[in-house]
């Protein structure tokens, strides 16, 4: 479960942004909706461990952030949480299948090449395993980068604008998808992005 | 982490490849220097053995330990060995004599052609592959005049058992006007096994052989040394020899008693050293009281010189059947005699005779000069009395001493001696005595000094070069820092990536080290295969400028240390740019793209 209260925090320029109270429970998807500047990317890296703020309560798991060593927080994220960016990105010298296989060391559990060539073969992925990711198509990179984030069948799937420079047809495949894989895997889904399309589609809305 | 490295480092292969280089080029010139160094040093040493003078004709110290140790220059004059008699036949060290003048040509010495395999015939003994601890491969030992026994990669030339060759007049070169001694063949009996020292590059045979293909030739013009055959010595019976003969065993060794008692007193002659003879009339009796006391010993040395040289000379000759052997030191009673003579006359004038502090001063000087000149005729008996005592106790052990069988040839010549101490202040009273009383005859060198300073010729250029190669491996060490640097740049997105995944701190600055590292293995091993395959083609080089066996396939232990601070230099280079890996903030670099 994820819990905050009056959580804020404080730039390097001193600008000080505060967040609205929520509690996100395991299972459960997300809609952290704002306009852009509003702060929605801060609060992502701040749910992730990226960023850490002294002020307010921000409480994981039971956890908090603010009382653990840079080391802790790195393996926290690292088991817990998978993060999807609007552009993916991946470790370049490695195949798409490395990739995956990667993420699983990091998050300290058994490296299993069968279950990650399971999920490649879910995501339409498998022709590409062994490819570098800069071979793929934009689409097949979105997926792949889908497919690392939650190989390792992390608790919360934080997805930053996952949907915002794809087309309608595209931005339901991929918000399917995750929503598919984060209710396989009992994930919560917590998604941060501007796109008012979709709104509609997640009941719970935390505004910005 | 070491797939991720190794991955990230042929993703970027001429960046890579262009540090791994750099690095290389390092560690070839290191590799290199340490291979052909430590063999150089190796054959060197191996070649010197324990040999600890080369004694020859006087000239150039370095070229008598090139000619006759290392067998690569030609030695420019004989010595006869009556003048080294003494060397032979001193009981403090082991003498090797050895006679050169030929050498054997693959082509039978019918080309200047450089490319022609050429090899040394060399006159000596069987103490010289005792040196080497040489032993026979195949065959036998020469038994006779014109057998040789050949090196084992003088053998692999195509030299055989059972070949017959003519030896080429001289060292080097051959063609038209090279002196081929068709008339006399050598045959070869024998093949050693190899040792890594020079002995494989060389046909030895007895010196006698060497002494028969040159007889009745007239080789005077050449400059080559070599023997022209002269009448045996013969001996010549003294009243003094006779008079020793007649003395018992006891008798004998009481005599040998009084010369060592002598040896101690020449403390006395030193004693006159100090005095000060420019006021002779005012200290006339203390100068006449030492006069009296240098009459005294000098008058006994004498007696006991004469028999001293003729017990020398017997001891030498009592187990050789024609009792020939040699005088030592001939001349020196009667130098002494004259110089004792000499003294009494112009001590007598000093006396008796009413002379102006002038004259006086003049013979007083005259004396002087003549009591050193006895002094050191005196050490030469006090170092023959040394080594009839040496004898002695040898003897008394049960060692039997043989007299040198190159003493039947007195009057004929060989190159040089090589000569190693049995106890080192025996050797250097021999070196003492050669360059006091032997300078216009034989020359000597020491072969550490010898070896020491030839290194020594060749150590700046190797310092310079070892210099270049840290020059060029810091150059690769900042080489490899860009290269990090830049791909650090590049890839910071998917360092921030690998914190999002979980990587720690240390795990992002491990990579970075291990990249370093990696990337100056990778220069190591390209350096290392290159330089192993350049020094084998230089191994060809120098083994026919030097006839020694190189290789470049022989890995040294300072290999390793090279590769622990090539290792050492890639670590260094990686730390800073791990230490910016490491810090990169990740919330702001994934928010910049």
């Amino acid at each position: 479960m994820i819990k905050t209260e009056g959580l804020t925090y404080t730039y390097s320029g001193g600008t000080k942004i505060s967040f609205t109270d929520f509690i996100i429970h395991p299972g459960e998807e997300c809609l952290i909706i704002g306009s852009s500047g509003c702060g929605k990317t801060t609060l992502l890296h701040l749910l992730s461990g990226l960023l850490v703020s002294k002020d307010g309560v921000l409480e994981i798991n039971g956890s908090h952030y603010s009382s653990m060593s840079s080391y802790k927080i790195d393996r926290f994220r690292g088991k817990h949480i998978g993060l999807v960016f609007q552009e993916s990105h991946f470790i370049s010298s490695l195949t798409v299948i490395d990739n995956l296989l990667l993420a699983q060391k990091l998050a300290g559990i058994k490296k299993d090449k069968s279950s990650a060539m399971h999920l490649l073969d879910k995501l339409q992925l498998n022709q590409r395993a062994y490819y570098l990711p800069q071979k793929l198509s934009i689409g097949e990179r979105q997926r792949a980068s889908i497919a690392r984030a939650i190989v390792h069948n992390p608790d919360y799937i934080l997805a930053d604008e996952p949907t915002s420079a794809l087309d309608d047809e595209n931005a339901d495949r991929v918000l399917e998808l995750l929503r598919e894989q984060a209710k396989a895997r009992n994930s919560a889904l917590i998604i941060v992005t501007h796109d008012s399309r979709l709104k509609d589609k997640i009941s719970k809305r935390i505004e910005l | 982490m070491l797939k991720i490295a190794w991955r990230n480092i042929i993703h970027n292969p001429l960046t890579s490849l262009l540090s791994a280089v750099l690095f290389a080029i390092s560690i070839v010139i290191i590799i290199l220097l340490s291979l052909v160094g430590h063999q150089l040093d190796e054959k060197f040493s191996a070649s010197k053995k324990r040999v600890n003078l080369v004694v020859g004709a006087p000239g150039s110290e370095m070229d008598l330990i090139l000619s006759s140790i290392y067998h690569i220059s030609p030695p420019v004059q004989n010595i006869k060995i009556k003048d080294a008699a003494f060397i032979l036949a001193d009981p403090s060290v082991k003498a090797v004599p050895l006679a050169m003048g030929d050498h054997w040509a693959e082509d039978g010495g019918t080309s200047h052609n450089a490319e022609v395999q050429r090899r040394r015939i060399v006159g000596t003994d069987t103490s010289y592959l005792s040196l080497y601890d040489a032993k026979i491969d195949e065959g036998r030992i020469w038994d006779t005049t014109m057998e040789v026994v050949i090196g084992a990669e003088v053998h692999s030339l195509g030299l055989d058992i059972g070949d017959k060759f003519a030896g080429v007049h001289g060292l080097v070169g051959g063609g038209a006007d090279a002196h081929v001694h068709e008339d006399q063949l050598y045959t070869v009996v024998g093949i050693l096994e190899g040792t890594g020292t020079v002995l494989d590059q060389l046909i030895l045979c007895n010196i006698q052989s060497v002494w028969a293909v040159h007889e009745g030739h007239g080789h005077g013009e050449d400059d080559t040394p070599v023997q022209i055959a002269g009448p045996k010595y013969t001996q010549v019976e003294t009243p003094e020899r006779s008079q020793y003969r007649l003395l018992s065993a006891q008798e004998k060794d009481s005599l040998h008693l009084v010369i060592k008692e002598k040896a101690s007193n020449l403390t006395k002659f030193n004693d006159f050293d100090s005095y000060n003879l420019k006021s002779p009339t005012d200290s006339l009796d203390k100068f006449n009281n030492q006069l009296l006391r240098l009459r005294s010993n000098v008058k006994s040395i004498i007696a006991a010189s004469t028999l001293l040289n003729a017990s020398d000379i017997t001891a030498i000759s009592e187990d050789h059947e024609n009792g020939a052997s040699i005088s030592v030191q001939d001349s020196i009673p009667m130098a002494l005699k004259a110089g004792y003579e000499e003294i009494g006359r112009l001590v007598d004038l000093c006396n008796n005779a009413d002379l102006s502090p002038s004259e006086m001063l003049k013979h007083a000087q005259r004396i002087e000069v003549l009591t050193h000149e006895l002094m050191n005729a005196y050490k030469l008996l006090e170092h023959d009395a040394n080594m009839q005592a040496r004898r002695k106790m040898m003897e008394a052990r049960g060692v039997k001493i043989k007299r040198h069988y190159l003493f039947d040839y007195m009057d004929k010549e060989i190159t040089s001696i090589l000569v190693t101490f049995k106890d080192g202040a025996g050797g250097f009273r021999l070196v003492g005595r050669i360059k006091e009383d032997y300078q216009n005859k034989l020359g000597v060198a020491l072969v550490d000094a010898q070896v020491s300073q030839l290194f020594s010729i060749i150590e700046p250029a190797v310092d310079y070069l070892t210099l270049l190669a840290y020059i060029i491996m810091s150059i690769s060490g900042i080489s490899i820092l860009i290269s990090l640097l830049k791909s650090l740049r590049e890839r910071k997105y998917e360092m921030a990536l690998m914190r999002v995944m979980g990587a720690t701190r240390i795990k992002i600055f491990s990579l970075v080290i291990i990249e370093g590292i990696i990337l100056s293995i990778l220069g190591f091993i390209l350096g290392f295969v290159l330089a192993h395959l350049l020094g084998e083609v230089m191994s060809n080089y120098l083994e026919a400028e030097y006839h020694y066996k190189f290789s470049g396939f022989i890995v040294l232990k300072s290999e390793l240390y090279v590769l622990l601070g090539t290792i050492g230099i890639g670590i260094a280079s990686a730390i800073l740019p791990a230490i910016l890996a490491m810090r990169t903030n990740i919330s702001s670099t994934l928010s910049n793209k």
